[in-house]
């Protein structure tokens, strides 16, 4: 780690041969920061700081941006995810979950048919439709009359009430 | 008739898949229909009428249908006789506004009726769903009762499917379905329709279910679009008010 400059077993060698290393005197902090000087250590420190601030991105950190981001382009802010943190949390926060929602819906049973007969417009042929008017198209009158004996012309046979309705 | 001006998308639905059977030959249906004219109580009148199969009359229509809408007469009001057709009365319909109304628990019973009483070889079997019963008054407001509902849609949902899959796919026949008309534009949930359906599909869970039909919504009548056949929703677990018939031997 550290540059060749540098020798961490001088620092060790230097304080081990101090006098009074053993003892609470403030000779061995003198002897610890002489020893700094010699060494460079302290120039090394310096300069590592200095490294350190010219290499970190100018931005500071926001409160609420991840730290996996400082090394590159800070993210935008996701306002949904930040008004939601802490708070609610999607149906299916584990593996298990998903799995068991995924064997749910393999149960569906999906069938559809239709009438062999369905015409080529998918329609019923044969159906004349909801035809619900008596008076049109059925042609029974307002006051029917019940001819037994001509059923089948008994609806024409009716009293028209309106007139210009059709014959009687 | 008399002040009445419509017959009832119910009595109509019979009517519709009836003619299907017809000109096709299917369920016995013979194409040369006899029908056996009521009197004003419904009970036979002593006079039937053989319709031919190729009569129309001039709206395009088959004159036997036109026949089974005989009037019946119900009561007189200020002198005026008051009719209803044939078959509408059979099957208990109700005017309601301009158009009548029937109601679901009285469209199976009213129909067989009808046609045991002109011999005909078909009977109407089905599911509806008992709206306002005493499960679903209760529902909501008493958690005891809420699993007997659940239940009761449930077994409607399943029974919906059965009949769907065993009509249309099995025996190759069409239904007929009882659906919300909001579904259609200009249509309101105010009034339900009975309408022959030819495709159906279901989607069935092992804990959930649901079923749609095709019908044609150009022949219905009810709104000017779409034309053609649409695929209508008909129920699920805890939906309303709707149900399915089947017309066969």
């Amino acid at each position: 780690m550290y540059s060749s400059a540098f020798k961490e077993s001088s620092l060790s060698a230097t304080l081990a041969a101090s006098p009074g290393s053993s003892g609470r005197s403030t000779g061995s902090w003198e002897a610890m920061r002489e020893a700094h000087r010699k060494n460079g250590f302290l120039d090394e420190l310096a300069k590592r700081w200095d490294r350190l601030i010219e290499k970190s991105p100018p931005v500071p950190s926001p409160q609420g941006l991840s730290p996996q981001s400082l090394g590159g382009d800070p993210k935008p802010l996701d306002l949904a995810t930040e008004f939601f943190r802490d708070q609610v949390s999607p149906q299916a926060t584990l593996p298990g979950q998903c799995l068991s929602w995924f064997l749910w819906a393999c149960t569906a049973y999906r069938n559809a048919g239709y009438v062999s007969f369905t015409a080529s417009t998918n329609t019923l042929p044969g159906d004349f439709g909801n035809q619900q008017n008596i008076s049109y198209p059925w042609y029974w009158r307002g006051t029917p009359k019940q001819v037994y004996t001509n059923p089948l012309n008994a609806p024409s046979r009716a009293t028209p009430t309106t007139p210009g309705e059709p014959g009687t | 008739m008399g002040q009445n001006h419509a017959i009832g998308c119910g009595p109509v639905s019979v009517l519709r898949i009836l003619e299907v059977y017809r000109q096709r030959g299917l369920e016995g249906i013979p194409w040369d229909i006899t029908l056996r004219l009521p009197k004003d109580d419904l009970s036979f009148s002593g006079y039937s009428v053989t319709v031919p199969g190729s009569a129309r009359i001039p709206s395009g229509l088959p004159q036997w249908a036109q026949l089974a809408l005989w009037p019946v007469k119900l009561t007189t009001q200020n002198g005026k006789n008051i009719y209803n057709a044939w078959i509408s009365q059979a099957l208990n319909g109700k005017q309601a506004g301009l158009d009548q109304a029937v109601l679901p628990k009285d469209y199976a019973p009213g129909a067989n009726r009808w046609l045991a009483d002109n011999g005909l070889p078909v009977r109407v079997t089905g599911a509806y769903l008992r709206d306002f019963d005493a499960s679903f008054l209760l529902n909501p407001y008493i958690p005891i009762t809420g699993p007997i509902a659940w239940v009761s849609y449930t077994q409607y949902t399943w029974t919906t499917n059965g009949l769907l899959k065993d009509t249309i796919g099995n025996r190759d026949l069409p239904a007929v379905v009882l659906y919300d008309s909001a579904q259609i534009r200009s249509g309101s949930s105010y009034y339900l329709h009975y309408a022959p359906a030819y495709r159906y599909r279901v989607v069935e869970y092992w804990d959930w279910s649901a079923n749609f039909a095709t019908v044609d919504n150009g022949k219905e009548g009810l709104s000017p679009r779409p034309f053609g056949p649409i695929e209508i929703y008909l129920s699920d677990y805890y939906d309303l008010s709707n149900g399915v018939w089947r017309i066969s031997r």
